[in-house]
């Protein structure tokens, strides 16, 4: 309990002051974000706020995490080493991504199929070792399952388990990665999606198969360390969010969303939540499935569903305020979680 | 459980559909909010936007709990319903203060004496009434003493107790009030501090000393019930936040930030977290004493030198920051996420001393 509050109290203060010193830097080196070219017309005054600021996140999130363990002398576990590989991992992907937008000062970046590709190498390893490192009562951070309140369903094999991981990773990651499109959206909604992963940490502990024995208890690894390492990184989006609310102060970047994208999947995957994440997480999905609908109704019909995708670009063009939109996307996201968590725990009562 | 979940969802549903019908009915009569004549430049072009959306709020929040016990079967109890009272009389006192100024098209409204007046008496009332109704373990919705994380200290006696409850429950009203200067601010941040009692009042509950008496157990009469109102009125906040976003299309009005605060107050008694509210609901205490900071300041330095210091450019706190310069949506997020920190801190010393015991 101790070292989820220090490592969130942690990660804050250092995405909180370390943040406008990033802005400073980006600021001077000229390091902006290049605005799409076919986007929302509004969103040229955008041009040249810094962006890359995920780099505050993804390091924040880590030296909270360590220093939480250091300062409680709580052991690391497996499970939350590899939830944060794989946001390492992913920000990586998306760091370089960044660099080559900024640096040849186009909205383009990494080609898309070389961007697919770092996403399915570091979800593959993920996927992998999450099936390895047994502790004493024989758990590994995963098994070769479905989830979606428990594992269900038959063992699916290996190669079909790291198959899937890897969409729900790539799937997760590009889904924040879409949402992150006006000030503050995407660093909110996960905001939000962490504090659910916190209390479900947390109760996956106190009902813990390991402690006490029961028909309601819960076979995972290392739950209480998954709950601190969504305290780290919910921290880290806190103390941005400070600098990103519109209007923002710098962006969270590529380098942002598919870190995030990746610690969702990952903390979805060792909390045996794989398919509650969609629930939790319903605005990302909300957002892909607009732009899936208007893209397929687009080749099929050569017509437009939405004015414009992702979705919260049409708003804007129906004549929502920015903020407007923003706040009403984080409600909606806010009600997601509630009835995600209800599942939850009603599924808790009543088995 | 359940009445938790119906309560909060047909509030929030009520809240949701219900504020546009006003917000046609309010601008269709011109019924719009006068602005404070000392206020802000920038503060001049909301005049129009109607007010008095705290109404629904009321509203949203009293059918939400009905419809959540009548569909369940559970009965009323008597905190939760003293809760919904203080909520509404005092959303009654603002809602004639608003409609006065609607009326006279000025920014002052009831007479600040009447107005204390108003807080005054329905404060007594509600402190009167909640040492009353013993269920048959004799536990009553609060008892007359003072409460951090549960009671302590020595009984108060009815009187003392009586003018600490109405001290407590016109700050927490006022708190609100001075705080709903942005659009949002007053909305989002009592939503958090909501989903916090809501919490607070499941945990009493599950910890109740009426099934399985115990070491940390807590005397509380009616937490899953408190858990429900907390949710009937975050749901009508929710739905409401829908429309009062920046730029908001309507505003709670004095009828929304009493209500809100009375009903943050009436929550902390029964739930006996008095002083807990005050870091709970930090927020509020912050924006407050940047008032009471200012106004004493300038009085003294005024007294002594002739000329009177200024601490802030201008208070409430957030007006001040406007002045600075950050963006009215900036202000109303970092203000958010202090309540929000504010409330985990709050909900970590619950919580921690739940544990030690």
């Amino acid at each position: 309990m101790k070292t989820i509050l220090v490592t969130g109290a942690v990660s804050l203060l250092l995405a909180l002051f370390g943040t406008p010193l990033v802005i400073r830097v980006l600021r001077r080196q000229g390091y902006g974000q290049p605005i799409r070219v076919e986007g929302p017309k509004s969103h040229e005054t955008k041009r040249g706020t810094p962006t890359m600021g995920g780099t505050v996140m993804v390091l924040a999130a880590l030296v909270g995490y360590v220093v939480g363990h250091l300062a409680t002398h709580d052991p690391m576990s497996a499970s939350g080493l590899l939830v944060l590989f794989l946001m390492a991992g992913l920000g990586l992907v998306g760091f370089i991504d960044d660099f080559i937008k900024i640096s040849r000062q186009t909205s383009l970046g990494l080609r898309s199929g070389a961007k697919l590709a770092g996403q399915v190498v570091v979800g593959a390893v993920f996927a992998l070792e999450v099936l390895q490192h047994p502790n004493g009562y024989d758990l590994t951070p995963a098994d070769a399952h479905l989830s979606f309140l428990r594992d269900f369903g038959p063992a699916i094999g290996v190669l079909p388990f790291v198959i899937w991981v890897v969409i729900l990773i790539a799937g997760t990651s590009n889904a924040v990665n879409l949402t992150d499109g006006l000030d503050g959206l995407a660093t909110g909604s996960t905001v939000l999606v962490l504090a659910a992963y916190v209390l479900i940490g947390i109760w996956e502990e106190r009902n813990d198969c390991t402690t006490f024995l029961s028909r309601q208890c819960y076979q995972i690894r290392d739950p209480l360390d998954l709950a601190v390492v969504a305290a780290a990184v919910l921290g880290a989006c806190f103390g941005f969010l400070w600098w990103n609310a519109p209007p923002a102060k710098i962006y969270m970047g590529d380098t942002g969303s598919l870190a995030l994208g990746g610690v969702l999947a990952g903390l979805a995957v060792c909390t045996k939540t794989q398919l509650l994440l969609a629930i939790l997480a319903g605005l990302f999905v909300i957002i892909t499935l607009s732009v899936i609908i208007q893209v397929s109704s687009f080749k099929m019909t050569r017509k437009r569903v939405f004015k414009m995708t992702p979705l919260h670009h049409h708003f804007e063009l129906i004549g929502w305020a920015e903020t407007t939109i923003v706040i009403r996307f984080w409600l909606i996201c806010g009600l997601c979680i509630a009835l995600g968590l209800g599942i939850f725990y009603a599924e808790w009562l009543t088995t | 459980m359940k009445t938790i979940i119906l309560a909060g969802a047909v509030s929030l549903l009520v809240a949701l559909f219900g504020t546009p019908v006003l917000i046609r009915l309010l601008r269709k009569y011109g019924y719009g909010q006068p602005i404070r004549v000392e206020g802000l430049k920038s503060a001049e072009i909301k005049r129009g936007t109607p007010t008095m959306g705290g109404a629904v709020m009321v509203l949203a929040a009293i059918v939400g709990y009905i419809i959540g016990h009548v569909t369940t079967d559970d009965p009323l109890t008597a905190s939760g319903v003293l809760v919904l009272v203080a909520m509404t009389g005092l959303g009654l006192v603002g809602f004639v203060d608003d409609f006065l100024k609607i009326f006279q098209q000025t920014s002052v409204g009831l007479r600040s004496g009447a107005k204390l007046a108003g807080q005054i008496i329905v404060g007594a009332v509600f402190a009167f009434e909640v040492l009353h109704y013993p269920n048959r373990y004799d536990l009553t919705p609060a008892d007359a003493h003072l409460s951090f994380l549960r009671d302590f200290g020595p009984a108060l006696g009815v009187l003392p107790f009586v003018i600490w409850i109405v001290i407590l429950m016109a700050g927490a009203s006022n708190a609100v009030n001075l705080t709903d200067g942005l659009d949002g601010l007053a909305t989002g941040s009592t939503a958090v501090v909501l989903v916090a009692y809501v919490l607070i009042g499941i945990w009493q509950e599950r910890n109740s000393c009426v099934p399985s008496p115990s070491l940390q157990c807590y005397q509380v009469r009616d937490g899953l019930d408190l858990a429900v109102v907390a949710a009937a009125v975050l749901g009508a906040c929710l739905g409401f936040l829908w429309w009062n976003a920046h730029p908001a299309q309507i505003i709670m009005g004095d009828t929304g930030s009493l209500a809100l605060g009375g009903a943050l107050a009436a929550l902390a008694v029964c739930t006996k977290t008095q002083l807990l509210l005050g870091i709970l609901g930090g927020l509020f205490a912050i924006i407050t004493l940047s008032v009471i900071i200012q106004v004493s300041v300038f009085k003294v330095t005024r007294h002594r030198t002739g000329r009177g210091i200024r601490v802030f450019k201008i208070s409430p706190l957030h007006n001040h920051f406007e002045m600075v310069g950050w963006a009215d949506t900036t202000i109303v997020i970092r203000f958010w996420l202090i309540s929000a920190l504010c409330v985990a801190l709050g909900l970590g010393i619950f919580y921690a001393e739940w544990v030690r015991i």
